[in-house]
């Protein structure tokens, strides 16, 4: 091999040792430049992420600015020393401050006493880990705030506490409460001026007052009202002075309404009563009921509301009672005699239900130890707290068995305490309206002497009338001035049955019965003519100006008692009772 | 008539005089009548009511009327010799208060008397 082929055969070699270095090279420098290229990408993904997060946090948190800046309540934030570090523009308008005003001053100046000169020591007691129970923290609650002006408002306070780093900060949401209290505290006057209206309503509409002074018969009531108007009714109509005409009702529904519908159901009553009685002479009971339907029920009907009723006459001269039950609750019956007590209820629907009811009335014979007790349904239905049995009737029943000899007064308010004892507390859900009605009789005794003298209607007889009264005095030996009173009383009473009964007319009977008793003497005087008067006396004018109408004051000063009364048979009667002074 | 009618002239009175024992609404209408052209102005009357044991209210009615005549013309009235049962009327009507009242006819005419001469 020569030389230059040796050479030649060596640069071959080199040449491609060279190329394959060269091409190395290039593979390299290929992979350096897909990694670099690599890196770029990541990097700009990198920085694109960066930059979305960050336009986020932005966005984030003008967003929460916003809901904080444009909140309707109040957001402090106060650091663990109590400082306020931020407020937002609600606080500063709730409070009345700039927030310059406050940023940076104790949070307690936004508190009235006790709470200013406590608030730094709650803080202490939360941070301390004690107190937890009675913190506000993380519960909420109603509260007072002050304003700058150095109003005291009620608020509604929430407040949490958040940690940052080794920062403990308090967040306090502040809900003005003073429109929903001024809300509330005018609802609640207006709740209060409806049921003050209503109450006078009842006081003065609805609760008629029992008469006391009717002879033969204890009448009392009692009424408790509830809460609520309930619409509970009653009223009493003396007929003369052993009669009268009671009215119980309820209304459905409360408030001023059910008020005033019981109101005008009362007055429906009372006009018809007056409508159908023809000088003296009532009507019958159920005749009553059914004028008060025809008027009343078109208007109930119209006002999607109705009445239960009952409508009841008692006399103690007749020894009857009549009664109609519209829906109510019935009445209940104590007979004496047996010792036990019955509901006497009415088969007829409450008023403003159906047009063209007919109501029918009841008829029971009473007599001296008998007791009718009417109630509203407020009585039986009364039931203690959870799941307590009624009253009942069974309760009402009881009552009256146990106390049926006490006066009426004193029974009416045996029931009512036992009501009250049952439900255990002084406030009702409903009205309590009880009335007891006891017959008495006139005299528990017999009397020592009973005389009786019939006479014509003629001013001569008057004489006889007066030798009559003497006579009857004789028999207690009363004394002279004393007899003369009553011989005043009874000539009076006798010569107004002839010139007003009788209108004038002579030889119609007058019959006077005498009963002396130990403690009085009771003269009945009885006619067949117009009804006198009855129980009414205007006193006259004593001073000179008139000449007449002396005749009932004369009468009424000299016994101690006048009564008048229509009796079983029809008799106009005039009851004249003159005590024996001890 | 249920009374009798005398004039004093010297005294410039008339003495009223009930003659039955019972003063009542018949009483009133004869009263009016016999009283109505009697009365003179300024004189006074006496009216005796001794015999009088019963008065009603209307008998005392007329006792207020013959008051409120004597008024009418100046005069006045004296009630005297009251019962017990008329005292009590009058008084429980308190027309005591009305009324001058003497425990006899003289007793009245001096107490009008001397109500003059005061």
């Amino acid at each position: 091999m020569s030389g230059e082929e040796v050479l030649r055969r060596q640069l071959e070699r080199e040449r491609r040792a060279r190329r394959a270095a060269e091409a190395l090279l290039e593979d390299k420098s290929r992979e350096l430049y897909e990694a670099n290229r690599q890196l770029e990408d990541k990097k700009a993904q990198l920085e694109q992420s960066v930059d979305e997060r960050t336009a986020e946090l932005v966005e984030s948190e003008a967003r929460i600015r916003a809901i904080v800046d444009s909140a309707a309540d109040a957001i402090i934030t106060i650091d663990s020393s109590g400082v306020i570090d931020s407020v937002n523009p609600a606080a500063t308008r709730i409070f009345g401050y700039h927030g310059h005003e406050v940023v940076g001053r104790n949070v307690s100046l936004l508190m009235p006493e006790p709470h200013r000169s406590r608030h730094d020591g709650y803080l202490e007691r939360y941070l301390g880990g004690s107190g937890g129970s009675s913190s506000v923290v993380g519960v909420g609650r109603e509260t007072m705030g002050l304003r700058k002006d150095g109003t005291v408002f009620p608020i509604y306070l929430s407040v949490s506490d958040v940690e940052i780093g080794d920062r403990h900060l308090f967040t306090g949401i502040i809900h003005d409460l003073s429109e929903r209290y001024e809300a509330e505290q005018a609802l609640e006057r207006a709740r209060e001026r409806e049921a003050a209206i209503g109450g006078r309503i009842q006081q003065a509409l609805l609760f008629g007052r029992a008469p006391t002074e009717l002879v033969g018969l204890e009448v009392a009531a009692m009424t408790i009202p509830s809460q609520s108007i309930d619409g509970d009714f009653i009223d009493f109509f003396p007929n003369d002075d052993m009669s009268l005409d009671l009215l119980v009702g309820d209304v459905m529904g409360k408030g001023i309404l059910a008020a005033l519908v019981g109101a005008g159901t009362k007055a429906h009553f009372l006009r018809a009563l007056h409508r159908l009685t023809t000088g003296t002479r009532l009507p019958r009971p159920d005749a009553v009921v059914n004028l008060v339907d025809k008027a009343l029920t078109a208007q109930l009907l119209e006002l999607e509301t109705f009445v239960t009723v009952l409508y009841a006459r008692v006399s103690a001269a007749t020894g009857k009672a009549t009664i109609v039950d519209c829906g109510h609750t019935g009445a209940l019956f104590w007979r004496g005699a047996e010792g036990r007590s019955d509901l006497v209820t009415g088969h007829n629907l409450p008023m403003g239900v159906i047009d063209g009811e007919v109501f029918r009335q009841i008829e029971l014979e009473v007599a001296v130890g008998d007791i009718l007790v009417f109630f509203s349904d407020g009585i039986t239905e009364a039931r203690g707290g959870g799941n307590q049995p009624q009253f009942g009737l069974e309760g009402l029943q009881a009552c009256v068995a146990e106390h049926h000899e006490v006066p009426a007064s004193d029974l009416v308010e045996r029931v009512c305490e036992a009501v009250v004892r049952h439900t255990g507390s002084e406030q009702h859900r409903d009205d309590l309206t009880c009335i007891v009605i006891r017959v008495i009789g006139r005299s528990r005794a017999e009397p020592i002497v009973a005389r009786r003298l019939e006479v014509t209607s003629d001013r001569g007889e008057l004489t006889r009338v007066r030798a009559f009264i003497g006579q009857l005095t004789e028999a207690i030996e009363a004394a002279p001035a004393w007899s003369q009173e009553l011989a005043t009383a009874v000539h009076e009473a006798v010569a107004n049955i002839i010139r007003h009964g009788y209108r004038g007319r002579s030889g119609q009977p007058v019959v006077i019965e005498g009963e002396v008793f130990s403690n009085e003497i009771a003269v009945t005087i009885r006619h067949r003519g117009v009804g006198l008067k009855r129980s009414i006396v205007p006193n006259p004018a004593l001073d000179g100006s008139e000449e007449g109408g002396f005749g009932l004051y004369l009468i009424h000063s000299m016994v101690d008692r006048v009564a008048y009364f229509e009796d079983a048979e029809g008799f106009d009667c005039t009851l004249l009772i003159k005590r024996v002074e001890p | 008539m249920s009374f009798d009618v005398n004039l004093d002239r010297e005294a410039n009175l008339l003495l009223l005089t009930f003659t039955i024992a019972e003063l009542d609404m018949v009483a009133v209408p004869e009263l009016k009548e016999a009283l109505a052209d009697r009365l003179l102005p300024g004189m006074d009357v006496v009216v005796d009511l001794g015999r009088v044991e019963f008065i009603d209210s209307s008998g005392a009615g007329a006792l207020l009327w013959l008051r409120r005549r004597a008024i009418e013309v100046g005069s006045d009235v004296v009630l005297c010799r009251l019962s017990s049962q008329v005292q009590q009327v009058l008084d429980s009507l308190r027309f005591s208060r009305l009324f001058k009242v003497a425990s006899s006819v003289d007793g009245g005419r001096r107490l009008l008397r001397g109500q003059r001469g005061a």
